[in-house]
């Protein structure tokens, strides 16, 4: 079943390469009116869902302003590439992008160690304007000099995200509380949001775990939970992608932990809740308790504002994209990571709208400085400024309930 | 093969050495290697300390935990690096690579910031962690105030290393001591197996197995060890095995003289007493077996004396060993005995041909008895006899031949006969001549000479030209007796090499055997030409008589002797129509002529039976009523290819294949019908008013079916014979005037009238007139050509009409051409008229308007 997956995966991802292959030059000729943008993703191995999930929510909305005529006539096409979420592959795909397929932007890159090891190309090729539109993730480096400049991010920080968990899980007494996180550049970042998050109050991480990059489901983290577990920790604070963080869950809970064990936006809690799901059913026992997610959008369930609205219409009818799910026929309908996804899309929208009819990468910034207030119909405003690459800051709780993860406010339950 | 014990040694001695080399080079190269990889370690360890501490100090100033981390996830990669650690001034670890946690004690050391003022120098220590040991650099950065890197690198790396050189090593070294232990091998064995050759062949010496001497050729002192020894036992092995052959030959020969002697008198003895006793059985057999032999011995001499024929033994070498007295009798001995004691040679004393003897030795060399051998042999009075031998030979056990035994019986009389037969059968009784199948036999061995080697061969051809005349006129004694004188004649002219042969009649035909060129068979026709001519006496009266030759000279190209015999016959009647009396040489026209006449010959069959012959009438007109009063019938050969034939060009054939039977018929019975068709139509009062004439071949007018023929045509056409006249040549009549007389008789009973055609061409003779009941005579065409202009022909007509007219015959001309001829005629008083003048021949339909036009009108 999973080996059937991968292939699947592996059928999909070269595909994808074909695409990207085939048309060698990605000219934005004059007579060609379209503005062509490379994203380098996971769209294979243990991260290799959420990458297409969030392709999938992206293109529901490119898609859909493609077919409304672009903006100013000009339409967007996304370059797909699979890295899947190791540096390497990413970096060649990154200078492939801007050396040989000459594209307009790099936009929607997913994942803090395949980001982060491509800062220094943005660096290296300024002169020619390349800039980092985005991406899908929350780790500092791409927040912060020197590389921040070529980066304009639109969810809002791990460490935003970290400290909100951090302050809730402190207000109802939570105070010893341990890190599951991944051992590299974002697994540390948001380690290191926790640890100053604490370090607010005076508190320190009273027990972490690391693991190693590229773990599967199938994974066994009992040692880790059991690490933890030794020193009592009262709530757990995942860094990790949804197969590893399912896979700690799992063990966390068999092990006899089951205090709350909270995870951030990156790991798509929509997927991790199907593997909890399926886990569970197989061992016959409840693994979706106490499992705290937060997000950098808010719950697509929430009809009151018009982006979910918008989103849904959109993301609803939408079958273009051929991401499909291994198992269980059609993909998960809607997703807090498509739901990301397809705001990237409808900003790169209103980017392309704002550039009228001289889309130039080089007023890229001046475009992005102009976005200020700009309103996605979710409740926050998108702000961006000169010196501001920063456009959201929300952050959003959610647990599971009904099935699915909901934003709630009532953390008393987990009081100590 | 087995390891020689020399080898022992020192390969004892190597494998310490070795030893000791191995051990000693171990424990320096690896210390060495430990000191190097360890300084390497250090060094290596240091620079990666340092390179993060000094390049990242920005991200670690800014406590950017994850840059951080990026960066040292990056050093994992290198070799031997087990974990990095960075830890800010205060201890607290900003990233590091443990999974899952930093282990304690690690902990304890980075977070043990040395207290005091900043520090340049770089830490190194080893630890020991779960069981491995790590070299573990502590640097700082910044001196000290921005804290410090930690870097682990794995020890265990280090001896593994040195282990697997270690082994690499030990394996080389082991190699090594292999090869040199298998080189030891190969020497020693080179030495040893000399050497082991050597002692084995002493042992074998020793039990004095001289055998095998080990071949060593070095040169070494093993090859002369090898050598002398050779010497030494090369003498030993002769002395004894001298002395050993001596013995033991001695021993063997006593041996068996005494095993002989002993079984030589075991042998006698039971011998001896076997013999006696059979002897005394043989004994009383032997009277009782002579008894019965006497009587029979008897019994069979009485018949082999008076058998009639001659039996009798002989030898091989050919001497009579028993005969009886009919054998004497027959060779003309007075007794057996006479002929044993004259005749020791068989060969040359009996047998007429040397060869004889020999012959019938040989036919014994493939069966074992003979059967009527037939042999001349010679009497005692020197007389030759015949005689047949049944014989067979006698042979001892081995098969060798003992003596023939045989009965001779005298055929000379029943020889004769058989030769007188044979000469019957291939030769004419009257002239003693070969005959025609002893010719073709002569003929065909000659073809068959010709055709193996250049062999020169003629055939003559000859037939007498007037034998008919004196068989017919002195009768056919004297006939024969002609036809012997003319043998005796070809004879004479004939060489001995020839076969003169008679065929039969007066066919004569020879064969010239070796003739050097045509021109001698020329010859030798014309000496028998002159031969003949000249006069036989027969029965007293001087007879005269010719030859007529035909001569085939080339005689090659032909397969069969008939078609050559043919050829020269055909040269010979080519002779004859020449004028007789004369040779003819056959050719190539002639064969060309034969074959013309044979295709004819196939046309004119197939005519007959296709009946393309037709019949046209030529009126003939009565002078005096100026109106035809009949017609003469004559045949045309309507052939497919040549067109209309007349019968000038036919006939002859027709009369040699005798098919004009046949046509004469077909004639007679269609104009019999077609003039009774033209009576009936006319409506003649009398069957004189419209009459017809046919002609008759002389060869069918000899033949008595004429009359039948003849009357059937009347009676099937229901003519009056009145209205038919037959049409005979005066040649016809004058070949055979008496059967000719019968025949007309015959003709005349019928009440058919007789024509004499062409008269005046052929004997002339006008008695056969009054002799033969003649009606008309028809006036040849050749006299009525020439009346204009000869005056002799006007005699002849003028004769021929007033004879005629005497002897109340009725006259035809022929042939009227002109008016000229027609007045002559009329004038002389000529009644009828055939001739272009008035008409040509016609055809049916062409008489059939003629006769419309003159049809009295009713």
């Amino acid at each position: 079943m999973d080996r059937k997956r991968k292939i699947l995966l592996a059928a999909l991802a070269l595909s994808l390469a074909a695409c990207l292959v085939l048309p060698a030059h990605y000219a934005r000729a004059d007579g060609d009116r379209e503005l062509v943008f490379g994203m380098s993703a996971a769209f294979t191995g243990a991260n290799g869902e959420l990458g297409m999930e969030f392709y999938r929510g992206m293109m529901a909305y490119i898609d859909h302003f493609n077919a409304a005529g672009g903006a100013n006539g000009w339409t967007i096409r996304i370059v797909p590439a699979n890295d899947g979420y190791n540096p390497a592959p990413c970096f060649q795909n990154t200078a492939r992008f801007i050396r040989r397929d000459n594209v307009f932007a790099l936009c929607s890159y997913v994942g803090t160690p395949t980001t982060t090891c491509i800062l220094p190309l943005l660096q290296k090729f300024q002169d020619r304007n390349i800039y980092l539109l985005f991406p899908f993730t929350g780790a500092q480096p791409l927040r912060t000099e020197p590389f921040g400049r070529y980066v304009y991010n639109l969810r809002a920080s791990y460490f935003d995200e970290t400290t909100g968990l951090v302050d809730r899980l402190l207000s109802i007494g939570l105070s010893r509380i341990g890190v599951f996180y991944q051992s590299d550049a974002y697994g540390r970042t948001g380690w290191d949001g926790v640890k100053r998050a604490l370090s607010r109050y005076g508190l320190k991480i009273v027990a972490e775990a690391a693991y190693r990059r590229g773990a599967s489901f199938d994974q066994d983290f009992t040692r880790e939970a059991l690490h933890l577990l030794e020193r009592d920790v009262d709530a757990v604070i995942t860094v990790g992608t949804y197969a590893s963080q399912g896979a700690f869950i799992r063990d966390a809970r068999r092990v006899g932990f089951d205090g709350p064990v909270a995870g951030l936006s990156f790991s798509d809690s929509d997927k991790m809740l199907d593997l909890l799901v399926e886990q569970g059913r197989k061992d016959g026992r409840d693994y979706t308790a106490n499992l705290i997610h937060t997000q950098v959008v808010p719950s697509y369930a929430d009809l009151t504002f018009p982006g979910v609205r918008l989103y849904r219409k959109i993301m609803g009818d939408y079958e273009g994209v051929p991401m499909t799910q291994a198992e269980g026929g059609k993909p998960r309908r809607f997703s807090y990571v498509s739901f990301e996804g397809f705001l990237n899309g409808v900003l790169l929208g209103e980017m392309v709208r704002r550039m009228g009819d001289q889309p130039l990468r080089e007023r890229i910034p001046e475009i992005m400085a102009s976005m200020r207030n700009f309103d996605l119909g979710i409740g926050h405003r998108v702000d961006f400024g000169s010196r501001r690459h920063q456009g959201l800051n929300a952050v959003y709780f959610t647990t599971v309930s009904g099935g699915s993860f909901n934003t709630f406010t009532d953390w008393e339950r987990w009081r100590k | 093969m087995k390891a020689p014990k020399l080898l022992l040694k020192p390969l004892f001695f190597m494998t310490i050495i070795f030893g000791v080399i191995a051990v000693v080079t171990s424990v320096t190269f690896g210390n060495r290697l430990r000191r190097e990889m360890t300084r390497e370690y250090e060094s290596k360890a240091l620079a990666l300390a340092r390179s993060v501490a000094e390049s990242d100090i920005s991200t670690i100033l800014s406590r950017d935990a994850g840059s951080v981390q990026a960066r040292i996830d990056q050093y994992l990669g290198i070799a031997a690096v087990s974990y990095v650690a960075v830890v800010d001034e205060h201890g607290d670890v900003l990233a590091h690579t443990f999974l899952p946690d930093m282990p304690p004690r690690i902990a304890k050391l980075v977070g043990d910031i040395p207290a005091g003022p900043a520090r340049e120098e770089n830490l190194m220590r080893e630890i020991k962690l779960d069981d491995k040991i790590y070299l573990h650099v502590s640097s700082p950065i910044l001196s000290g105030l921005a804290g410090y890197v930690h870097i682990g690198m794995d020890m265990t790396e280090i001896t593994r290393n040195i282990h697997e050189a270690l082994v690499e090593q030990q394996v080389l070294m082991l190699i090594l001591f292999g090869g040199s232990a298998l080189l030891v091998f190969l020497f020693i064995m080179n030495i040893s197996k000399p050497l082991t050759q050597l002692s084995e062949y002493a042992g074998r010496v020793a039990v004095k197995d001289f055998s095998n001497v080990p071949v060593i050729t070095s040169d070494d002192e093993v090859g002369q060890l090898a050598k002398a020894m050779n010497a030494m036992t090369g003498q030993i092995s002769e002395l004894v095995t001298n002395l050993e052959d001596r013995v033991a030959q001695k021993t063997r020969e006593l041996k068996e003289a005494r095993d002989e002697l002993q079984q030589k008198v075991e042998e006698r003895t039971s011998e001896l007493m076997r013999t006696n006793t059979q002897l005394k059985i043989e004994i009383a057999e032997r009277k009782v077996i002579g008894d019965a032999l006497r009587k029979a011995e008897k019994k069979y001499r009485t018949i082999f004396e008076n058998a009639v024929e001659g039996i009798y033994q002989t030898s091989l070498s050919g001497r009579f060993q028993d005969t009886n007295p009919a054998l004497a009798r027959i060779l003309g001995y007075k007794s057996p005995d006479e002929v044993m004691s004259s005749i020791y040679d068989i060969g040359t004393q009996l047998y007429v041909d040397p060869n004889r003897r020999k012959e019938f030795l040989e036919l014994f060399e493939t069966r074992d008895q003979v059967k009527n051998f037939v042999s001349k042999v010679r009497k005692r009075d020197g007389r030759i006899i015949w005689i047949s031998e049944n014989v067979r030979k006698v042979v001892d056990r081995s098969g060798k031949i003992v003596c023939f035994e045989g009965s001779i019986e005298d055929i000379t009389m029943r020889k004769k006969a058989e030769d007188q037969l044979k000469r019957q059968a291939f030769h004419d009784p009257l002239t003693g001549l070969p005959n025609r199948a002893l010719f073709l036999d002569h003929l065909r061995m000659a073809m068959e000479r010709a055709r193996r080697r250049k062999h020169m061969f003629a055939v003559l051809y000859m037939d007498l030209d007037r034998f008919k005349v004196v068989n017919d006129s002195l009768g056919h004694d004297a006939g024969d007796e002609l036809l012997r004188g003319v043998a005796r004649v070809l004879e004479q002219c004939g060489r001995s090499v020839d076969t003169i042969a008679r065929f039969g009649g007066d066919e004569f035909a020879i064969l010239q055997e070796e003739i050097s060129a045509p021109k001698d068979a020329i010859t030798i026709a014309r000496r028998i030409i002159e031969g003949v001519r000249q006069p036989f006496n027969i029965g007293g009266n001087e007879v005269f008589t010719s030859a007529s030759l035909g001569i085939v000279l080339k005689t090659d190209g032909y397969d069969r002797p008939e078609a050559l015999l043919r050829d020269a016959d055909t040269a010979m009647y080519r002779a004859k129509e020449l004028g007789k009396s004369r040779f003819k040489v056959f050719n190539k026209k002639m064969h060309d002529q034969a074959l013309e006449l044979m295709a004819l010959e196939t046309d004119l069959r197939r005519a007959v039976d296709l009946r393309e012959f037709e019949v046209v009438y030529q009126p003939i007109v009565c002078l005096e009523r100026r109106r035809v009063c009949g017609f003469e019938a004559l045949v045309r050969w309507r052939h497919p290819d040549h067109g209309i034939i007349g019968p000038t060009d036919f006939i002859t054939l027709a009369e040699d294949t005798g098919l004009i039977y046949v046509i004469d018929n077909m004639v007679l019975e269609e104009a019999c019908d077609q003039i009774k068709r033209w009576q009936d139509y006319l409506g003649v009062e009398s069957g004189e008013d419209l009459t017809i004439n046919i002609n008759i071949s002389g060869k069918h007018f000899g033949q008595s079916m004429l009359v039948g023929q003849v009357s059937r045509a009347l009676e099937k056409s229901g003519l009056g014979p009145e209205s038919l006249f037959l049409e005979i040549t005066e040649s016809a009549l004058m070949d055979n005037p008496a059967m000719a007389e019968d025949m007309l008789l015959l003709l005349k009973d019928l009440g058919v009238r007789i024509c004499i055609d062409d008269f005046g061409t052929g004997y002339s003779s006008l008695s056969y007139l009054q002799r033969f009941p003649i009606d008309v005579v028809k006036v040849d065409r050749s006299f009525i050509d020439a009346v204009e202009v000869s005056a002799d022909s006007q005699a002849i007509v003028r004769t021929v009409f007033s004879l005629g007219e005497s002897m109340g015959l009725k006259i035809v001309a022929e042939g009227v051409e002109t008016s000229e001829q027609l007045s002559f005629l009329e004038s002389e008083g000529c009644r009828y008229v055939q001739g272009f003048f008035f008409y040509k021949p016609m055809s049916v339909e062409d008489v059939d308007k003629l006769l419309e036009g003159i049809k009295p009108k009713v």
